[in-house]
This record gives C-alpha cells, structure tokens and sequence, in this order.
C-alpha cells in the first residue's frame, strides 16, 4: 500500500485518457461510479495519435455500437468531422461503413467538452507509477503517481496504449523512449505488473510523414470530397442542436483529401535501401500488423505491384499539415525525405514530422475475462492497445466494456458480456480473451460470422436494450432511443400498408434498371428488388420524412434479405445457447479423454468459461464440443456425489 | 462407452487355424499387467522380446510370445501399448486373453482400438471410417477403396477441398472487408472461376458415390426375361464360372435370388428375377413387381431370351419398366438354337456348354465402368452416407452461390452466406476453417490500400 497520504477516493480510476481511457471513465461515470481519469498531459486527451479518421470499414460499426451504449467517440467525431465518406454505397446498404476525416484540434476539445459534461468523472495530470495492492488479497487499491499523488480506488483500468516501455525507432541510428512523438513512455508501471503476474509481449507499430500543404503540387492529383455533409455518426442530442453556424457547432466546413501513388522510382528506391529501416535492418524484432503494413513491407511482399495508392488526408482547419496515409515507415528521416519527393504531386514537398515505427508492451489477452478483467489481478481492468489490438474503435469499444464492467463491480453487479451475435464489440473481445492474438488485432466484417444481422444502420436496436437495462442513458435519452426504435416498424409499416403507382415510381425502377410495373403496387413488393432503395420509394408518395435515416436503412434490409438474416438468427440462437452453457474454470480437461488431445491442452490453457468459447479456440472441433458436454455433465455428477458422500 | 480411460485387450487377428495370433493390449495399465504376464519384458519403446507368457496366478506357462511394446504417443491409440504374438489356433489366443483378463484388462469392444486412436489424434474422422469398412469390407474392391481412405487419401481430397473453397471466401473476403473506393473493384470473374473449381471438385467426387456403392455391394446386373428363358440356368452357369458368394435370401421363391461374383474392381451382384410376363395370378404379380424394382435400380440388365421374339418381349417389358441401366441382349441356350445371330448384337451364350460366359461377364463390366465419369485409378471414393449428405449440401450452396454470382443482383457479403454453409457443411466433415485462416490468405494475396 502507499506511504503517502490519499489525496481523493474514486470507485473507478482511469489510467490513460485516450480512446479507450474516455470512454471507460464515461460509461463508469455514466452507471453512477466516481470516476478519476489519470492521464499525463490533460492537453492531449482526445489525441488522434495516427491517422486523423474514424470509422472504416467494421470500425465505423463500432463507433455506433460505442455511441448505443453511451460513449462520446461518434458524438466528438460529429463535432470535428471535416470529411466524411459512408464506403462501400456501391455495393448495397448491407455493408455500408461510415468513415469520417478529422480535425485534430476539434476532436481533441470535443472529447475534453464531453467528459467534463460528466459532474462524477474528475481529470488527474499524472504519470502513474504503481498500482497499490492489498498485501494479502493481491487486489487493487489505487495508484500512485511519479508526482508523488497518491489516489484510492476500488477498480483501476489501465488503458496506456502504446506508452508502456515504448520505444520510437527512426532508422537503425535512431532510437527514442517515448510513448509516442514528443511523449515520455510509462517504464515504471510496465515493470510492476510484470512482477504482478502478468505475461507480458511486444508488438510494433508504424506512422507515416507529415507534410506541408503548401509544398503540395495538388494540380494533378484526384480530390475527394466529402460524400455527405448530413450525416450523423450519434443518435444523440446533437439532433437538437444546429450544424455549422459557430466554432462549437457539429460539421465543421469539408475539406477534401487527395490521391496519390507511390510510383516505380519510390519502389525502386525502398527495394535498394530498405535494410536503413528499423524493421529490416533489425532494430525491432517485435511483430506488426499484416495490414496496414509499412511501406517497406508493401514495397517487398508485392514486388509486382504497378503502385500504391497514398491518401493525403487533413490535419485540420488551422493547418495546411497533411498525413501521408499509405506510407507508414521506419526509414531515416532523409530517406523519407527523398521517397516522398518521388511522389506525383510532391516533388517539392517539405516534411514537417518523420514516420517512426514504435514498440511497445502488450498483455496477452488471453489473460482476461470475458469483461476484460485481469485474472492474476482482481480489480484490475485492461482495455485498448495494452490488450495488442491496433486502431481507435477497438481501443474504444473495448474501453466501453472495460469501464462498464469496473463500475458494476464496484456496485455489486454481475459482469455484462457482450456476445458475438450482438456486436462487432463482442467479436473483438471473444476473439482476444479466447484466442489470443499474434500480430496487432484490427476488426474486418469477414471476423464476424453475423455480419448481415449486425451492421451500422442497427447498432442502436441491438445495443441500445442492454444500455438502458443497466442503467447507461439518461431518462431524456431513452425517450430519444424509444422513439428512434419505434422508427423502424414504422418504416415497415408504411412499405405494407401503401401503393405506389405506375407513374409514381416510373423513373425510381428505371434507376434502378429494373423492370417497370403495369398497375398500382404495394411499397414493400417494391423494395424487395435489389437496387431500389425504401427511401427512394417512400418519398415518391411524401411519407416518413420524420423517421431517422437508420431506421429506413433497418427496415430495407430487413425486407429484401429477410430469408438470409434468418439463417443468421438461427445460428446466433445457437450461440446464445451455447453462451449459456458455464464451463467452470476448475474443469480437469487433461482427464477429458472423448476431446482429442489438440483439444484438450487448447482448453486447458484457455479455460473458456463457455461453451461458445470454447467453439472459437482453433483446434476445438465440433465433435469436441459434443463430447466436452458429456464429459462435463458428468464431471458434474461425479463432483456432487462426491460431495454428498463427504 | 465413449469415456472410458481403462485397459482394453483384443485378439487382434482373425479367427481360425493360422499360424500365429496377435493380442494387444492397450491403455495406462498396459506396461504393468505386461510386467505381471510375461517372463521378460521389452523395456523401451518399439522394442521386441522373445519370452515366456505365464499365468502369475498358478505360473503354468501358456505359451513361447513375442512382445513388442509401443510408447505413448508413438503407438497406434496413442497410449501404452503392447502387442502379443502367439501361436495360432483358437485354444493359445483364448488362453492368453484369460491371462490377460483375470490381470485387470478388458475385453476390448469392437473398433475401440481404432476409436482411441481417433481420440489421441491419430487418425481423422474420415480414416477413422476407412478402418471400420475395412474391417467390414465384404469385397476385394472395397477393401482397397476402404485402404485409401485409411491411408489418408480422401482425407488429402477434402483437404484440398476445404483449401479452395477458403480460397473463394478470401476473394469474397476482400470483397467484404476492404471498400471499392480506396483499393478498386475485386474482379467477378475471378471469384466465379474459383467457385467453379469447387464445384468441379465435389461434382467429381460425389461421382464417386457409384462406385463406392458398386464396390461395397457389387454392381447389379439383373437378369430379366420371360418364364423360361434360361436365367436361372444363367445365374448357376455364371456363379459356377466366378468366385461366388450366395446371399439368402429370405421369403418365397417369388423374391429375387441374388450372387455375388468378387473382384477387385468391379464385383458383380447378379439378380435373378421372376419370370416377366402379364398375370392375372396374385402371388406371380408379386414377384412381377418385385422384379420391376430392381429393374429400376440396376446398373446393368440382361434381356434374355432363346429366341428373337423373347429377347423382343423382353426388351419391351424392360422399357416399360422405366429402368435407366445399360441393357445387354442374351441369346441364351444357344447350343439349341438353329439361328446363330437371332438378335444383332446379342451375347450367345449356352449355360449346358459354359460357351459365351466370360465374354458376357466382360461386356457387363465394360458396360458397368462406361458408367463411371471417372476411371483414374487413385481418385478417392465415398463410401458413407455422412461423406455423400455433406457433399450433396456443399453442392447445393455451392449451386445456388453461383446461380447469384451470374445474376449478380445480391451483394457480396450476402452471396456469401452460401459459400460460407458450403464450408460448414464441409467442416462436418473434416473439422473447422478459422477465419484467421481467411484472412490470412487474404493478406499473402492483396495489398490493401488505405
């Protein structure tokens, strides 16, 4: 325990104030937790510390699910969006995906404004040190910090990113501790939970340059623009308030984003002198994403490739600064330098910051509960990149479990786990906690085996239930969600109930190419043809301006592919049942002789606590399963036997 | 029971007067009830002792055996194990498994050997099933048919099987995961063309399904013509000709009688049938129709008849019938027959002379392998009715994925719902697909973009 007095006494203590740090002290906060956030410099909450965009594909999912449970990253990403893109309208609402470009200034005083909104969630400037452990439980007891600030808490997050034992590698010469550029890492409380029990691994990570904007030839280059202004990532209060009229309103003025190519000189260059990279001339040893690869590893595992696509995206309004997406690196700075000016458009272009490749710790998750819990450390949550996964969302998403659940611990409640079939949440954390991962964990559609029934347009309907059951919206915001649900039957309603006639609809079939009809038709018959979109159809007789353009999304798709959502259903039926059979963590899988023995040693050290998860380790098959409940059954009966003959 | 963890012991061989007899003896007491049984005991993995079988309780001597004993997991069920060779007879072998027996081993159930190595990891589902046709192949060609199987063969198809259609779900992977507008359109065509393949894959394979069933149970040749033809005589020729296994047939004698002529490709299951004429007799009608059911399922039929105008009956009864086998023309009792070439093209044979009958034999299994699409003499073949339900599904959503891909109205990620059972039904099979394995060949393939 500390030797230094108790400055204050949370429930839930915060470390870290990043994407996944605000939004575990926000959702605490939120169930009725006093909440300290602890960050080392309040100037950088909110930071959009690589590319400046959220959403994409699966993560803008995510982003939505995150906004149904309470959490602020739609609601800030609404305040400071000067670009935004709903991907994939090409190929059916079913997969739409919104992205949105940021400005990082607003974003980061968006966050700020949204966490001071909470009176229960105080801020702390801090580096935290040590956790304060019960000397005999082991359990957490609070933190204190390199100032010498000592804070009582009953559950602690720890959401550090990349700053624990970070190390930032420009080159093979170069080599900076640092959390992230200009950042000191967190040597102190890495150390400590390793001696606490906790395995402990490394992963790398890149960033690509930054440039001046106005050393950018855009003349031949192709603009992007913003595809829709009027779009809302939240469902939330920012309905009632007005777009673009002040410095603190929602939509900022749209700036577009520029596309280029790394060419063949660029390639040839990286081909001839990649070993100058951190990566290759083997300063890190520590594993990357296969996505969002270095360009030094595009360049050689795609030798063929004519080019690479870059994307100069904006910093923001107050800067003409633009980030070089598409060419994360760890070359020296000169290199860098000469790469770039190979590049259509920046043959003149000047560098404002080197790319750098960073390494850090992570946890293995397969080190937590299902609610992101530790096991070696009760008390103790674990959320965002310390649980080796990459990109905002999922360092969000996971936040939002991970606070949710240290404040239901401290109000005595049972954890709330969120199942594959409910979420793309659910799927990052099932897939953490019961496979593990290998290289940084990124979400794609393809992860999700429900990735027709769960979708952006619905996240309010499937997450929105659980938020109110357990206490997360306000009484204002649930008449809101009420309504919004509602809007969806609604929708379906109007498309059963209304006609449209020949005319009326002439030209929406012939947009559509589809053929055109002879005599007044019901809405719905319609809409089940691919291509013709509800709302076009709805407008065409003037109803459900009123509804919420998610529920229209909701109620089209529901129409035209009801057949194969119900295969979905049924299969997350199973699921859910499957969730629901416990597998105590005391199970004696080395005795289970009927699983194979891959099986066997898989579940031993996994210690799924369900059978669902247990589905998902890779070498348990589905006989296994079958067996695995025999087997447990009758572990079970021989346990209780033996514990009526004693 | 599935469950149990004891010790098992088998006499491994078949019954009957060979010269030796092989005992195993497997699982965690294997070693010591050894120890307790023999005079000396091999002491490392793999390796052979010659010695003496006792029983410990009264030390009377059973028998000279070699021992040879196997360590976990280097064994065939992967636990401890031993083998015993003893010499042959019945009165040896029962003897040592008393021993065996009264020491704390138990008699093994059929196939349990087999069914433990499965639980080690030793063998796949699919070999697994290869070993219990062997042990119950009844023909020559079946037994081979069930030998690749345990020798991985199918297992390698499925395999390969299970590889393309990851490699259809990573190009639809791609589709899914990474949008049009950043990194450009996936091309159709290189989706359907893979899905193609699968399809061509299982199509070829559930044309196996034949074979199988002709292996296991002999293709089935039908002899049909009108009373007195001379089928039986035909039957009894042919049987006598080839190495023959007679079924009973229970019933009356309006049922059809059925004989077996092995072979190791292509083994025959010869039908004779109730004379085929019309008949207002009740009990004749009977065995009339029992005739025309397997007239309807035979892969081959003999339309026989002694003369041009039987043959002709014969044929028109035949087609009436609606049967789909090949049909062979049989001039039979061709000894009595005056006209040498009654009907162009029919086989002469005399059943009293044993003229014609290796011919007739040959012509039937020429016209039995023309059935076949395949004749590549390695190609895997499904036995089960499990390998053939799980293919015919994977076929189906196979099908109906590429009836959307053509038509090209449905998004991606919902055509995909198909290709996707397709794998489960396959996964039934063979175990599962991760989708990190997807991705995974996603990534080797594509560079992504933003």
């Amino acid at each position: 325990m500390s030797s230094r007095p108790i400055e204050q006494s949370f429930d839930v203590l915060v470390v870290g104030a990043g994407h996944a740090g605000t939004e575990a002290a926000v959702l605490a906060a939120r169930l009725g937790a006093r909440v300290g956030l602890v960050t080392s410099a309040i100037e950088t909450i909110g930071q959009l510390s690589c590319n400046p965009a959220i959403g994409g594909i699966a993560k803008g999912t995510v982003v939505r699910e995150v906004d149904a449970l309470g959490g602020i990253m739609a609601r800030a990403t609404d305040l400071a969006m000067v670009q935004f893109r709903m991907l994939n309208r090409g190929k059916g609402a079913a997969v739409w995906s919104p992205r949105a470009q940021c400005d990082r200034g607003l974003y980061r005083r968006a966050v700020r404004a949204l966490i001071e909104r909470h009176q229960l969630l105080h801020v702390v400037q801090g580096t935290v040190a040590r956790l304060l452990l019960d000397p005999q439980s082991r359990e957490v007891r609070g933190v204190e910090t390199l100032e010498g600030r000592a804070f009582a808490a009953r559950t602690v997050v720890i959401t550090s990113g990349t700053f624990l034992r970070g190390r930032i590698h420009i080159g093979t010469e170069t080599r900076l501790s640092g959390g992230r550029a200009g950042e000191a890492p967190a040597v102190h409380l890495a150390e400590q939970l390793e001696q606490a029990g906790l395995a402990v691994a490394r992963f790398k990570t890149g960033t690509p340059p930054r440039i001046d904007g106005r050393s950018v030839d855009f003349s031949g280059l192709e603009r992007q623009d913003s595809e829709v202004e009027a779009l809302d990532y939240s469902w939330s209060h920012f309905w009632t308030t007005p777009r673009r009229d002040s410095a603190g309103t929602r939509h900022p003025a749209q700036i577009p984003c520029w596309i280029t190519y790394l060419e063949k000189p660029g390639k040839k260059l990286i081909e001839e002198r990649y070993r100058e990279s951190a990566m290759y001339g083997g300063a890190i040893a520590a594993r990357g994403p296969r996505y969002c690869p270095s360009v030094e590893d595009k360049v050689l595992r795609f030798p063929t490739a004519d080019r690479h696509q870059i994307f100069l995206e904006p910093e923001g309004h107050d800067t003409s600064e633009l980030y070089v997406n598409g060419l994360s690196t760890s070359l020296p700075a000169a290199l860098q330098m000469e790469v770039l000016r190979t590049v259509p458009g920046l043959s003149n272009v000047r560098m404002t910051r080197a790319g750098y490749a960073i390494e850090y710790d992570y946890f293995p998750p397969t080190q937590l509960l299902p609610w992101l819990e530790t096991r070696a450390i009760p008390g103790l949550f674990l959320a965002g990149q310390v649980n080796g996964t990459t990109g905002y969302e999922e360092a969000a998403g996971q936040g939002a479990v991970a606070g949710c659940n240290a404040a239901r611990k401290v109000l005595g409640k049972p954890p709330v786990i969120l199942g594959r079939e409910t979420s793309y949440i659910g799927v990052l954390i099932d897939d953490l906690v019961s496979k593990g991962v290998d290289e940084p964990y990124r979400l794609f559609t393809s992860r999700s085996e429900f990735r027709l029934t769960v979708r952006q347009d619905n996240a309010l309907g499937r997450l929105a239930p659980l938020s109110l059951e357990i206490g997360l919206l306000s009484d204002e915001e649930a008449r809101m969600v009420s309504t919004r649900l509602g809007d969806v039957e609604r929708a379906v309603r109007f498309a059963r109930d209304l006609s449209v006639s020949p005319e009326q609809v002439a030209d929406v079939l012939a947009a559509a190419e589809t053929s055109p009809v002879g005599q007044p038709v019901k809405i719905i018959d319609l809409a089940r043809r691919q291509r013709v979109s509800l709302r076009t159809l709805l407008d065409t007789v003037g109803v459900g301006q009123e509804l919420s353009p998610d529920s229209v999304v909701t109620a089209d798709l529901e129409i035209k592919y009801a057949g194969y959502f119900e295969r979905e259903r049924v299969h997350a039926d199973r699921l859910r049942r499957m969730g629901s059979f416990a597998l105590p963590d005391s199970l004696p899988y080395e005795s289970f002789r009927s699983l194979t023995v891959e099986a066997r040693q898989k579940l031993a050290v996994r210690r799924p606590s369900s059978l669902a998860q247990a589905a998902s380790i890779p070498g348990v098959g589905p006989n296994d399963l079958q067996n695995l409940i025999i087997e447990v059954e009758r572990w079970r009966r021989v346990a209780a036997s033996a514990s009526h003959a004693s | 029971m599935l469950l149990d963890n004891d010790t098992i012991a088998a006499v491994s061989t078949a019954h009957g007067r060979g010269a030796i007899a092989i005992l195993r003896l497997s699982g965690p007491e294997a070693f010591e009830i050894a120890r307790r049984v023999l005079r000396r005991t091999p002491q490392t993995g793999r390796s052979v002792v010659l010695t003496t079988l006792l029983d410990p309780d009264s030390g009377e001597t059973i028998d000279r055996v070699l021992a040879t004993r196997f360590d976990p997991p280097h064994s065939y069920t992967g636990e401890p194990l031993v083998e015993l060779s003893t010499h042959g007879g019945s009165a040896v072998p029962a003897a040592a498994m008393r021993v065996l027996l009264q020491q704390g081993a138990r008699q093994a159930r059929p196939g349990e050997f087999t069914q433990r190595a499965f639980l080690a990891g030793k063998l796949d589902l699919v070999q697994a099933e290869g070993i219990a046709e062997l042990v119950d192949a009844e023909t020559e060609a079946h037994r081979r048919i069930a030998l690749s199987q345990v020798d991985g063969g199918l297992s390698r198809l499925l395999d390969e099987l299970q590889r393309q259609m990851l490699g259809v779900e990573a190009l639809l992977a791609y589709e899914i995961d990474f949008p049009g507008e950043d990194d450009g359109p996936l091309s159709r065509q290189a989706v359907g063309e893979s899905a193609a393949e699968v399809v061509r894959v299982i199509e070829k394979l559930l044309g196996t399904v034949e074979i199988g069933q002709i292996a296991k149970k002999g293709a089935s040749v039908v002899i049909a013509g009108v009373p007195n033809a001379g089928k039986s005589s035909l039957l009894n020729a042919l049987a006598g000709e080839e190495r023959a296994i007679v079924t009973d047939q229970p019933g009356t004698t309006r049922d059809a009688i059925e004989v077996v002529l092995d072979d190791p490709t292509i083994p025959l299951r010869l039908i004779d049938t109730a004379g085929l004429r019309d008949t207002s007799d009740a009990v004749e009608r009977l065995g009339i129709e029992v005739s025309h059911r397997h007239l309807f399922s035979a892969s081959v039929i003999l339309a026989c008849g002694e003369n041009r105008s039987d043959i002709e009956d014969a044929l028109e009864h035949i087609r009436s019938t609606g049967a789909t086998g090949i049909v062979l023309t049989v001039h039979t009792k061709s000894d009595l027959s005056w006209d040498s070439d009654p009907v162009p093209g029919a086989i002469a044979v005399s059943a009293r002379n044993r003229t014609g009958l290796s011919e007739l034999t040959g012509e039937i299994r020429r016209a039995v392998q023309s059935r076949f699409v395949h004749t590549e003499p390695m190609y895997p073949v499904i036995t089960r009715t499990r390998q053939r339900m799980a293919l015919d599904e994977a076929l189906a959503e196979m099908h109906a994925f590429q009836d959307e891909w053509a038509k090209g109205d449905l998004p991606p990620v919902i055509a995909a719902v198909h290709v996707r059972s397709a794998v489960h039904a396959l996964n039934e099979l063979i175990g599962k697909i991760d989708t990190e394995a997807i991705l995974g060949a996603v990534f080797e393939r594509f560079c992504i973009g933003k």
